[in-house]
């Protein structure tokens, strides 16, 4: 847990909601006051969209406050000494009728935590029908992936798995389920299409991603996999443990660098056709057209005006994605990492990026864990970077502090910005990305020569 | 394995027999494990030798709950039985009832395997059966509940109590297994709890008379069974052994307060005993009187003017749904003392909701003003984790509130108290008291979560606490200056309003003093009295009782006229400014200039929307500056449409001649516009649905300000109707058929 005071990042709460509200057929419902419903209700609408409309009136005052997702029970003062059963059993009442969802989540949020009321309790008197998790205790100012996590695991115990544990299916190729992916990460619908398409490019098949974007009905069939590949360490570490316990699933990829930049791609995928004995042949000459392509683009730039090389950056996100885009902008593009900040991290992640800075003896790099406002204004004023990599949270320091930086959004939020074209951030697709990013930011960078 | 859960009120023996029981169970070859569930912890004592074992919450106190080992926390008492005791803080501090929540998940997350035990005993206080104490109630703890309870009173209330708590816990299932007495020496006390037993539908286990090698084994902290295994009340134990395991369960029937003192009642009555200690029988209602107004005056009053009960938000007073909560209102004020740092006491979820709203991010880019805020909100959490919401959280804010302190050397703190926070009862005034001083005042400012109302409300408790805190009452009034009053901090057209409010105020040769309260400090705050004068800058509820505070407690004059939005009031404001501080000459020309330039624009806009029909659907209760144009050009209001608005009284205007809906049900909007097919419809939100040959145009949920403000509005519903009535994309709709 952290205690440096800073509101910076969402927290728990957030994890457990975008857990049901990544799920396609799974809905969460708060019991908690419309204080904490508003912002979420934003956020899962705002990362994963559903409905076709923010017109409020649709969505009356009753539970749903002119918003579409995540209704809530309002939860007011005198029901925190009465008990908050009443209002739960009335916003399940409603919910039943609703035949297209297929999970509920009831969760609650800090008071109604504090006060113990049996969500069970109620959910079994209003005759809910649909199978029903209960979050009655979300935490208090833990992460959010620790959050989303939890809840997961809570979703994952309610499914009923049918009792043959391996499906046949027409296809020859190894079938792997995808772990680490969750709604509340920027870009992950691309990230995951680039990482399912990467998957069939070296002649596997993705099986079911957990988080994020999955029908409720399919998680019945995560025993069918061969094996779990887990992508983002903080997000599926304890989920992927849960299933080997549960189905003796072996556990891939939690020790390499996620799929971002090139040289972490390439590793990631060789490591994948050399554990599954596949064939490289088609993952190589896409790597290495992209590299053809980004070459190509690059030393244009780079000869005349010098640069990427030699460019100081900062990124900011969680350690899954910094870790491998750091070696990414350090050894491919030469770039300087001035500040690496650090949210969420696993093992891997932390270990590979300590290594990394004594390995290359980076001694100047500012390294924050989990940064507050005042800490990340200060690294700026004093590294002031060229490029920074994050949210819109740092973005936003970064125009006040060093207005002629220039800013690419890689972590969760980037709600200033529309993005209708695919455009992943993992995977070979995204090295193209990247770099098409870089080298358009750079452009307006007036100070740098033309 | 069975779990069984003793309850009983506080002091009526439930440790002593619970640790007797759980010696009985071992002794016939069972493995036991008995939990206390009692803050002060001593549950094993007596099976520990009187050894005080660290309890679960200690651990969870200093270690995160991965770090916590079983061995950590279980220990093994008499013949192995193995005791963990939850703990709890502190008498009048924390939450006891959130520490049996927080002990039993902690006992899942380590993995305590309870299918290793027979018996599962949970020790457990009943004088308040909350959620928390009701936990080892719940499915999937205990299977099987006694209650102890002896013939007194209160023992039996509490006994009661917790038959209605087994009552609500297992409506499917019945989970009272027995009625244990517990002797105190009372006439016909066993027959007593037998009745009692019988009234709720159970039966009475076993009763265990007074005896005095309890008060042996407590002295020599032993139990009975171990102490003094041949005495006969040992064998009483064992008997108690035999009946839980031959006890059946039911759903208890607990009875109502009268029926549980009519039933002692009646019991004393036949028993006759001396002293009955309830009434024989209720006062009759024709005896009991209501105190007349002047005892009522004696002991009660109505709020005064400054006491914060006087000022309400509308849905407060109408108990109306609370929309946000006043947490969140009370930072949308403490936020804008841009030298001042608010700390919110809750954990980082509600101040990253606070933190979200005033950053912001697209709002401000939509306005491109980066500035619309403190560039870095100045808003901190204290936090709060498990460890605060059992054991309570003041020293943590006290913690929280020192280091920023010392930090960022703030001119002001404001402490913001969460749900969380007001639940456990923490009290951030003596945090204030501690760390205040008068070059930084530390000010609480009552919100408690949504426990103190809504978003409103907490703005007006923040407005509030700001006046009181740091108002200056001595500074005196200087020429020519205007505080404004009540700006809409979260409204994107706010910076546009007070630019145009200043250029009214500089016509008339006037500068603002203060906004209170936006994108201001502590020291123009203090010195709000300079001006002689206030104006609000809106209409609304809260504004208007931002105003009767600012007027009761710091007699402070506002400007009568309403803000200057639409031609009419622009015009009225105008002039009464002016004639507050004695500018007439320089009002006539500004206001003449004005007339001007509405007549000259209606001329313009007349020709196009004259007669055009009019359909309005708006939340805004105060909407003449709109009517005002449309009637002026001419166009006919078919309808006007309220809906309920949280933060306006009600709807009033100088206009009429035109049907007025209040609290429209907004399901039949789309309706109204089918049949009547006005040529404009203006709404605050765009229909997803809109109809050919319908012009939709949108009005602002903030006004602006300025005599243009209709006549802004009109250039655009001319544009509206220019343009294709439905664009290409809407027809799209029909793709989501399956979503709508």
């Amino acid at each position: 847990m952290t205690r440096n005071f800073s509101p910076l990042y969402p927290d728990c709460l957030a994890g457990a909601l975008c857990a049901f509200e990544g799920l396609r057929g799974a809905q969460a419902l708060l019991n908690g006051p419309t204080g904490c419903k508003y912002y979420h209700s934003y956020l899962v609408d705002r990362q994963d969209p559903a409905g076709f409309s923010f017109d409020p009136i649709p969505f009356g005052e009753r539970f749903y406050f002119g918003q579409p997702r995540v209704p809530a029970t309002a939860v007011e003062g005198e029901d925190y000494v009465y008990g908050t059963a009443g209002k739960v059993r009335q916003l399940l009442e409603h919910i039943k009728t609703r035949s297209q969802i297929r999970l509920l989540g009831i969760v609650n949020s800090p008071g109604p935590t504090l006060i113990g009321d049996a969500l069970q309790r109620e959910a079994e008197a209003a005759g809910i029908l649909q199978p029903v998790v209960y979050i009655e205790s979300p935490g208090f100012s833990n992460s959010w992936a620790d959050g989303y996590q939890n809840a997961m695991l809570e979703i994952l115990k309610r499914i009923s798995y049918p009792p043959k544990a391996r499906e046949q299916s027409g296809s020859e190729r190894v079938r792997l389920n995808l772990l680490g992916f969750m709604i509340g990460q920027h870009n992950w619908a691309d990230d995951l299409q680039e990482v399912q398409r990467m998957l069939h490019l070296l002649g596997l098949e993705s099986h079911v991603n957990i988080g994020a974007g999955e029908e409720v009905e399919n998680l019945s069939r995560l025993p069918g996999a061969g094996c779990n590949l887990v992508l983002a360490e903080e997000y599926s570490s304890r989920i992927a443990h849960h299933l080997k316990e549960r189905f003796g699933q072996e556990i891939f990829g939690a020790e390499l660098l996620a799929p971002y930049g090139i040289e972490a791609t390439e590793i990631w995928g060789y490591a994948l056709s050399e554990r599954f004995g596949l064939d490289t042949l088609c993952f190589e000459k896409e790597a290495a057209a992209v590299r053809r392509k980004c070459y190509s683009a690059i030393s244009r730039v780079a000869s005349v005006r010098g640069v990427p090389r030699g460019l100081e950056f900062a990124i900011f996100g969680d350690g899954y994605q910094v870790a491998p885009l750091c070696l990414f902008l350090y050894r491919y593009l030469g770039m300087y990492p001035a500040v690496i900040a650090l949210r969420e991290c696993g093992d891997t992640s932390r270990q590979f990026l300590e290594e990394f800075l004594a390995g290359e003896k980076l001694n100047g790099t500012i390294f924050l864990q989990s940064p507050n406002a005042a800490q990340i204004a200060e690294a700026f004023r004093s590294t002031r970077p060229d490029i920074v990599f994050g949210s819109n949270f740092e973005e936003h320091i970064l125009a006040t502090e060093v207005p002629d930086s220039v800013f690419i959004g890689t972590a969760f939020p980037v709600w200033n910005r529309f993005q209708l074209t695919e455009r992943p951030l993992m995977g070979l697709r995204g090295v193209l990305v990247l770099v098409e990013e870089i080298l358009n930011a750079l452009s307006q960078r007036v100070d740098l020569p033309e | 394995m069975t779990q069984i859960a003793v309850y009983g009120k506080g002091g009526i023996g439930k440790s002593t027999i619970t640790a007797n029981l759980s010696a009985a169970l071992v002794e016939k070859g069972y493995r036991v494990l008995q939990i206390g569930c009692d803050p002060k912890h001593d549950s094993t004592r007596l099976l520990l030798h009187g050894f005080v074992q660290t309890t679960v919450l200690d651990q969870l106190k200093t270690k995160p709950p991965e770090a916590i080992r079983i061995d950590d926390i279980m220990l093994s008492g008499y013949k192995g039985v193995s005791c963990i005791e939850a703990g709890g803080p502190e008498p009048g501090v924390g939450c006891a009832g959130r520490g049996i929540i927080s002990m039993a998940s902690l006992l899942e997350r380590i993995g305590l395997k309870r299918e290793e035990f027979d018996f599962v005993i949970y020790d457990v206080l009943g004088d308040v059966v909350c959620g928390g104490f009701g936990v080892p109630m719940r499915d999937g703890y205990a299977d099987r509940i006694f209650v102890v309870t002896s013939g007194e009173m209160m023992s039996l209330y509490a006994a009661n109590n917790i038959c209605k708590g087994v009552r609500n816990a297992g409506q499917r299932q019945g989970k009272l297994a027995g009625i244990i007495g517990n002797s105190r020496n009372i006439e016909n006390e066993e027959l007593l709890i037998r009745q009692f037993a019988s009234q709720v539908g159970s039966r009475v286990v076993q009763f265990l008379p007074r005896h005095e090698i309890f008060r042996d084994c407590e002295l020599r902290s032993q139990t009975v069974m171990e102490y003094a295994p041949h005495c006969e009340a040992a064998e009483w134990f064992r008997e108690l052994a035999e009946a839980v395991l031959a006890s059946q369960t039911v759903i208890p029937t607990p009875l109502s307060e009268e029926e549980l003192e009519s039933m002692l009642a009646g019991f004393y009555r036949q028993t006759g005993n001396a002293k009955p200690v309830v009434p024989v029988s209720p006062t009759p209602a024709a005896e009991v009187s209501k105190p007349d107004s002047q005892q009522l005056g004696r002991y009660f009053k109505r709020p005064e003017p400054g006491s914060l009960s006087a000022y309400l938000s509308k849905s407060v007073r109408h108990k109306e749904p609370l929309r946000s909560c006043a947490l969140q209102g009370a930072f949308n004020v403490t936020s804008q003392v841009l030298d001042g740092i608010s700390i919110m006491h809750s954990s980082i979820n509600c101040s990253h909701i606070g933190f979200h709203a005033m950053l912001s991010v697209s709002k401000m880019r939509r306005l491109g003003e980066k500035d619309a805020a403190p560039a870095i909100p100045r808003l901190f959490s204290s936090n709060m984790g498990e460890t605060e919401m059992v054991f309570g959280g003041e020293e943590l804010l006290a913690r929280c509130t020192a280091a920023l302190t010392d930090q960022l050397k703030p001119k002001a703190v404001f402490l913001i108290n969460s749900c969380p926070a007001a639940i456990i009862g923490d009290n951030p005034e003596k945090i204030a008291r501690q760390y205040g001083n008068p070059g930084c005042p530390v000010v609480t400012v009552k919100s408690d979560g949504v426990n103190e109302g809504d978003y409103a409300q907490g703005m007006l408790n923040a407005y509030i606490a700001v006046a009181e805190a740091l108002i200056d009452p001595t500074v005196k009034p200087e020429k020519n200056l205007v505080n404004l009053v009540g700006e809409k901090n979260a409204s994107t057209r706010v910076e546009k309003n007070y630019l145009e409010v200043s250029r009214l105020l500089s016509a008339l040769g006037l500068q603002v003093n203060c906004r209170f309260v936006r994108k201001t400090c502590v020291d123009q705050i203090r010195q709000f009295g300079r001006a002689p004068f206030s104006v609000l800058t809106e209409t609304d509820d809260t504004a208007r009782t931002l105003q009767q505070f600012l007027e009761d407690c710091f007699s402070v004059n506002f400007i009568a006229a309403a803000p200057p939005i639409g031609f009419q009031e622009t015009r009225t404001w105008i002039g009464q400014v002016a004639a507050a501080y004695g500018k007439q000459n320089l009002a006539g020309s500004l206001t003449n200039e004005i007339s001007e330039e509405y007549g000259r624009s209606l001329e313009e806009l007349r020709p196009l929307l004259k007669n055009k029909q009019v359909l309005i659907f708006t939340y805004l209760q105060e909407l003449d500056w709109l009517l005002e144009t449309v009637l002026d050009l001419g166009m006919r209001v078919e309808k006007l449409c309220l809906f309920n608005s949280c933060v306006k009284e009600s709807f009033s205007s100088r206009f009429s001649g035109f049907p007025v809906e209040i609290n429209y049900p907004g399901p039949q909007r789309d309706r109204d516009i089918e049949e009547c097919r006005p040529d404009l419809v203006l709404c605050n939100y765009l229909p997803p649905r809109m109809i050919d040959g319908v012009a939709y145009s949108l009005i602002p949920l903030c006004p602006p300000i300025g005599w243009s403000a209709g006549i802004d509005q009109a250039h655009s519903w001319i544009r509206q109707m220019r343009i294709p009535f439905v664009e290409g994309w809407r027809y799209d709709q029909k793709l989501f058929a399956s979503l709508s």
